[in-house]
């Protein structure tokens, strides 16, 4: 009833896509994946700066220890993802081709933790000791932005927090980590998000889910039952239902300014891998060393949710997922949507892998590019409000003010002008290089 | 996979629409027109239809090699624009004169401005105006060679028959047993089509309704029936199948709204004050002039966009 009810009053954002993807593998439990004989850890897995390591080669380490510490205000602390011995201290090249220390581990036969303390009631916690301990844990935006979470638990004193929101809406297709870890765990979701309250002096939480994820809503429904501090919230599942700005729009009615963050209207998102994360790090002091991944597309023929620790090249992945290596044309980390390519099979999972997608040439369609009808369909699809293709357009002719004053930098990169347009004109791409530019040009007008 | 991995931008899905699947669906949907050409008015309207798109698409393919761009006839949209043309032709025009027609649609029309997509005006209304201006005569001379409507006791559209004061039955209307351009007359067969459109989502509802509703409502208000003005003439042809043209039409709602009642006033204003009997095509060319304004004038705000801010 309340969910029928939420249907209808939200006030949907304009734009989005309704994208017909294939079934996630929502019914499956998740397993967990062995570590493999070898780990590779970067030292940067999330924004900011790269973590210094702290171990040598041949150094012992258990599952816990602290190989990375934060070299800056914006990084974080970097754990061993499995018990073993230091190999080296590499170097790994990331996509853009800037290369960051990494910590290579070999796996022991026994897989010791590293020994918690006694579990914390999380109320007896004061905020500055609640963000002490996500820093401590190497927490990250497990959803794939991979800022640091203990900064986005620390808002800024003028502008006071008064309701957190627990992204579960996993909008992007093929995608089902997150629900499933809803369904399986959602006391830990639910004590996250009240230690997260906490963390910032918020009144109010929400839970906001796409209508079709009917388990997930009855399993944290059942949790809260009568709370009244926290409110499970029932969007239409319409992509990008799970871009900050439009949960917002959606579950508050408040519309985040341009150029602002959330902070500016009282909100503060986080995602579900997170907040669990947040409420194990807090009770039993556990920092992230794994996190579930999603292997989904039509060149595995066992689509499944994997509890895998980090450091494991995606290989191992696609392997225990039955990879049908001659069909697959691309490697996805993270949805179809937004996510990144894979330029090889050693690449690893890190904290930000929410999925290792092996997709065939059928499922992406076709790349032929037509020229430009003026359909308008990237303009019905872009959420932001945007023409998507207008503002490509003046990248492509060089014509940097008009693509600024038409919106450029607005772009979320979400994709559904590319996924709409029946030229198939690499538009996202396209913007992106101009949104470079721009921001290019911006840094150096300030000199720097 | 060849033991390479393909490196792209996301997103890594995408629409099964494309150009050329929307070219051909608008083809499928003018299909019930062309039987019901062929059928009212004879062998000569399936010639006129072939003889169009032909030259069409070997205009398109000949602009194409001279400039030394690809080749892209095989995308459907040559073909829509010689199909239209024809649609736009009278029963009995000369063969000779058609393809003529579709070279200046496609030339003057189309490539000249830089071929798909960058073309200001409706290459199928350009084509027909040229023909309207070159031969006054055969673009005005209403007989069916073949077909149904070879019996016609009369030379008149019903157009040109209101203007005398008679009005022709409805029913005759619908099925199309009336003189017209070749494909305009059967407003059953264009509706087939278009609502075939409208399903598959390729035209926009608000062009067809916006245009058709503003004849019917102006069309009251000036003491006409709305039903007989919707039934003749290019009307319904050009509501369905010329305004809603993407190329030629505005992309933002509001602005299909304002093009397509302008659209629907503009034929008012022709048929009731002008000298022409039918004025739908100078109506789209108009609003076809307007439409980079109106994009522009309704542009959608940015999501999160501080109103008032200078």
């Amino acid at each position: 009833m309340g969910a029928v009810l939420n249907l209808f009053k939200r006030p949907a954002y304009k734009g989005g896509v309704e994208i017909h993807g294939p079934v996630r593998p929502l019914s499956e439990p998740i397993t967990t994946l062995a570590p493999t004989d070898e780990v590779v850890i970067p030292l940067l897995q999330h924004i900011g700066a790269p973590a210094k390591p702290v171990v040598a080669p041949g150094d012992e380490v258990r599952i816990g220890s602290v190989i990375g510490e934060p070299t800056a205000f914006v990084s974080t602390y970097i754990h061993a993802s499995v018990a073993g011995r230091v190999k080296e201290i590499t170097t790994i090249r990331r996509p853009g081709g800037a290369t960051i220390p990494a910590v290579v581990i070999e796996t022991a036969a026994d897989q010791q933790a590293e020994p918690t303390g006694e579990a914390t009631d999380w109320r007896e916690l004061s905020p500055e000791e609640i963000r002490d301990r996500v820093r401590k844990a190497g927490i990250v935006g497990m959803g794939g932005a991979g800022f640091p979470t203990h900064i986005k638990l620390a808002p800024p004193p003028d502008k006071p927090i008064d309701s957190v929101l627990v992204n579960a809406c996993e909008c992007e297709p093929y995608l089902s980590a997150d629900s499933r870890l809803v369904i399986e765990n959602p006391t830990e979701l639910v004590a996250g998000l009240r230690v997260a309250m906490r963390a910032v002096g918020a009144q109010k939480g929400y839970l906001a889910f796409e209508a079709d994820r009917l388990d997930s809503i009855q399993a944290v429904r059942a949790v809260i039952k009568d709370a009244s501090d926290i409110e499970v919230v029932v969007l239409p599942s319409k992509y990008p239902q799970g871009s900050e700005k439009h949960l917002i729009k959606s579950v508050l009615g408040r519309t985040v300014p341009l150029g602002a963050l959330p902070s500016a209207v009282g909100a503060l998102v986080q995602n579900v891998a997170t907040l669990i994360a947040v409420f194990r790090a807090v009770t039993y002091g556990e920092p992230v060393t794994r996190r579930v991944v999603t292997v989904n597309g039509g060149a595995v023929s066992k689509p499944a949710n994997y509890l895998v620790p980090i450091g494991v090249p995606i290989q191992a992945l696609l392997e225990a997922s039955g990879w049908r290596e001659d069909e697959c044309v691309r490697v996805v980390l993270g949805g179809p949507m937004m996510g990144r390519t894979a330029s090889a099979l050693s690449e690893v999972v890190t904290k930000t892998t929410s999925g290792v997608l092996a997709l065939t040439a059928a499922e992406i369609g076709s790349l032929e590019t037509s020229p430009c009808i003026r359909c308008g369909r990237c303009l019905t699809a872009c959420p932001m409000g945007l023409y998507p293709g207008y503002i490509a357009d003046a990248g492509v002719a060089g014509a940097l003010d008009a693509a600024e004053k038409a919106g450029a930098l607005a772009c979320l990169e979400c994709g559904s002008c590319a996924y709409s347009c029946p030229g198939k004109r690499p538009l996202v791409q396209q913007i992106r290089e101009i949104k470079f530019k721009l921001q290019q040009r911006q840094r150096e007008r300030k000199g720097e | 996979m060849n033991g390479k991995l393909e490196v792209r931008a996301a997103p890594h899905l995408l629409d099964p629409d494309s150009t050329a699947k929307i070219m051909y669906s608008v083809l499928l949907a003018l299909i019930p027109s062309a039987l019901a050409g062929v059928i009212l008015f004879g062998v000569h309207a399936l010639w006129l239809m072939l003889v169009s798109v032909a030259a069409a698409c070997f205009t398109e393919a000949g602009c194409q090699l001279l400039l030394r761009q690809p080749v892209t006839i095989t995308d459907g949209s040559a073909a829509i624009t010689g199909l239209l043309l024809a649609f736009n032709l009278p029963p009995s025009f000369p063969l000779r004169y058609a393809a003529f027609g579709a070279f200046m649609a496609i030339v003057l029309g189309k490539q000249l401005f830089g071929g798909l997509g960058e073309n200001p005006f409706n290459p199928a209304l350009i084509g027909r105006v040229v023909l309207a201006a070159a031969f006054p005569q055969e673009m005005t001379t209403w007989q069916a060679l073949g077909g149904v409507m070879a019996d016609a006791a009369t030379t008149a559209t019903p157009l040109g028959l209101i203007k005398l004061g008679q009005v022709p039955a409805l029913s005759e209307l619908l099925l199309g047993n009336v003189l017209g351009c070749i494909g305009e007359t059967s407003v059953v067969a264009i509706l087939i089509g278009g609502i075939y459109l409208l399903w598959r989502k390729i035209i926009d509802w608000r062009i067809p309704v916006g245009m058709l509703g503003s004849v019917a409502v102006l069309s009251v208000l000036l003491g006409a029936d709305p039903l007989v003005q919707l039934s003749t003439g290019g009307l319904m042809l050009g509501a369905f199948f010329m305004a809603t043209d993407p190329v030629t039409s505005p992309v933002t709602k509001p602005g299909r709204w304002i093009f397509a009642i302008g659209a629907g006033a503009v034929v008012v204003l022709i048929r009731f004050f002008g000298g022409l009997p039918e004025g739908v095509s100078y109506s789209i060319l108009l609003m076809n002039a307007v439409k980079p304004i109106l994009n522009k004038a309704t542009k959608p705000r940015i999501f999160g966009e501080v109103r008032g801010r200078a």
